[in-house]
């Protein structure tokens, strides 16, 4: 097959032919993997539900809550000592040296959102990220709850 | 083989196809592109845990001018201290006045303000009882009835007496023995602050959340609004029964014995004390929530509204045009007034959010 370029034409041989195809193969194939791989990704902001440990304002730790996770902590503070305990998805504080272990009562936290305090050494634990649920639906969830 | 030039358009349509995949299977950044990320202040005042988040261009200035300013409110304005304005007023109690910071005597006035309104059901004088039953602290015990007769002699917010005149202002109280307990409405005070000093500090989109009192600046920075929630008493903190979307400046705040009580020998004595009896409130309600555009006063109605239970409540908040209150029942329904009742989605299942009834007794 004889190709000659014409000036102003765009005329392809067949050698460009079999490169185009081969272009438009890859092309296609990449797109159909990256739709297929895409739920799969973590999305900006982070795809799994994240426990965090705060002492007096500052997020001391981040521990991702996912299952086969089990992480103990013990976190001292100028008014004790707490210790948290993160498995099966869920964290929470297991013991607390403090006055009305309130911490402790409030049980193991698994929602973005959830919160528990020990207010007498202001250490926190808290979840958040995770896909952020519908907004505008009845499933939204707060930005911040009053109490 | 040699490459034509004719194949070099391909070439380019490949790699742009590529560069699109590649931005596809990452994902879109999020948010609106503005000036300044979002930031966050998180720290300890006012007996409890504060966050405030704020986004725009001098954020960061303007959440440390309002963190200050807390800090500065709980100093001032905390019962707790010893060298705190209240503290010195106590001091004085029966034997003069002292001067006062403009700012607390606004606040004073305003304390006062609910306390004629509601009755006495909002007590800013309540410090005697408060302290006696200490409930919060490890002090926390159920005091004898006469010892309760005593603390009630001290208790009266038409005790309080206030002057503005050419000289700074002052504030007083009557009687030996009493004092001041601005717990009711501290938070609410601060909140606004902390709004005065965003707003004014240029910030266009912020979420103050102090110890579960919440106000708004403008909306989220992604442009939809801040989405403030009701807590669900029977669920973890931080999981709401309820919810609406806040307009700009909105503020709301939740009263609840369930948040800080005492029990002891099979009862439960909730935080919230009744000045009338000298016992913690029974009105027959989980919480009450107001949503208002003055923080301050929201909490103040929202300790008062606790107090006076439904009905007595409703006719109350009346009194407070653009005010709004939401009852929550223990039977699980929640009687909100028309305005809240409007714009509340229920997140609970099977929640029942009903119509107060209005002045003449129907809805």
């Amino acid at each position: 097959m004889k190709g000659r370029r014409a000036p102003g034409r765009f005329l392809l041989r067949r050698g460009d032919r079999i490169v185009a195809t081969g272009v438009l193969l890859i092309l296609g194939v990449s797109l159909a993997a990256s739709l297929a791989v895409r739920p799969l990704l973590p999305r900006p902001g982070g795809g799994g539900t994240v426990g965090e440990i705060l002492r007096d304002g500052r997020v001391i730790e981040r521990i991702p809550l996912e299952p086969g996770v089990r992480v103990e902590r013990t976190v001292r503070s100028p008014g004790g000592t707490n210790r948290i305990l993160v498995e099966g998805g869920t964290i929470r504080f297991v013991s607390a040296d403090c006055p009305d272990g309130d911490c402790v009562r409030t049980g193991p936290l698994s929602r973005p959102g959830q919160i528990a305090l020990c207010l007498p050494h202001r250490v926190e634990i808290r979840v958040v990220g995770g896909p952020e649920p519908g907004r505008g639906e009845k499933g939204g969830a707060p930005d911040a709850v009053a109490f | 083989m040699k490459i034509s030039r004719r194949l070099l358009p391909w070439l380019l349509l490949l790699a742009s196809a590529i560069g699109c995949v590649l931005l596809l299977g990452r994902g879109l950044p999020s948010g609106v592109p503005g000036p300044g990320k979002p930031r966050e202040s998180s720290f300890y005042a006012l007996g409890t845990f504060c966050r405030i988040r704020a986004s725009g261009p001098r954020a960061e200035a303007a959440l440390e001018a309002a963190r200050e300013r807390i800090g500065e409110i709980d100093r001032r304005m905390s019962a707790r201290r010893a060298d705190s304005d209240l503290a010195r007023i106590g001091a004085r109690a029966g034997r003069g006045s002292v001067s006062v910071p403009a700012d607390l005597e606004g606040l004073l006035a305003l304390a006062l303000a609910v306390a004629q309104a509601s009755g006495g059901a909002f007590d800013p004088t309540v410090a005697p009882l408060s302290d006696l039953w200490g409930i919060g602290t490890e002090r926390a015990r159920v005091p004898s009835e006469g010892e309760i007769r005593r603390a009630l002699r001290l208790v009266d917010w038409r005790a309080l007496r206030l002057t503005r005149g050419d000289a700074a202002p002052r504030a007083g109280l009557a009687r030996p023995g009493m004092g001041l307990d601005l717990g009711g409405i501290a938070k609410g005070y601060a909140a606004d602050e902390a709004l005065r000093l965003l707003r004014a500090g240029g910030v266009n989109s912020a979420l103050i959340d102090l110890g579960g009192n919440l106000s708004v600046l403008g909306t989220r920075p992604d442009g939809r609004p801040w989405r403030l929630g009701v807590q669900d008493p029977e669920r973890p903190r931080g999981e709401a029964l309820a919810a609406l979307d806040a307009r700009d400046g909105e503020s709301l705040v939740t009263s609840g014995a369930y948040e800080r009580h005492l029990d002891t020998e099979g009862r439960r004595y909730g935080h919230i004390l009744d000045p009338a009896t000298g016992h913690p409130a029974e009105p027959g309600l989980l919480s009450v929530s107001v949503l208002g555009p003055r923080s301050a006063l929201a909490d103040a109605l929202s300790t008062a509204l606790y107090v006076r239970g439904l009905p007595g409540g409703l006719a109350l908040l009346r009194a407070f045009p653009g005010y709004e209150a939401a009852f929550l029942l223990p039977d699980g329904r929640l009687v909100a007034t028309g305005g809240l009742r409007a714009r509340l989605i229920p997140l609970r299942p099977g929640l029942a959010i009903e119509a107060a009834p209005g002045p003449e007794g129907k809805p």
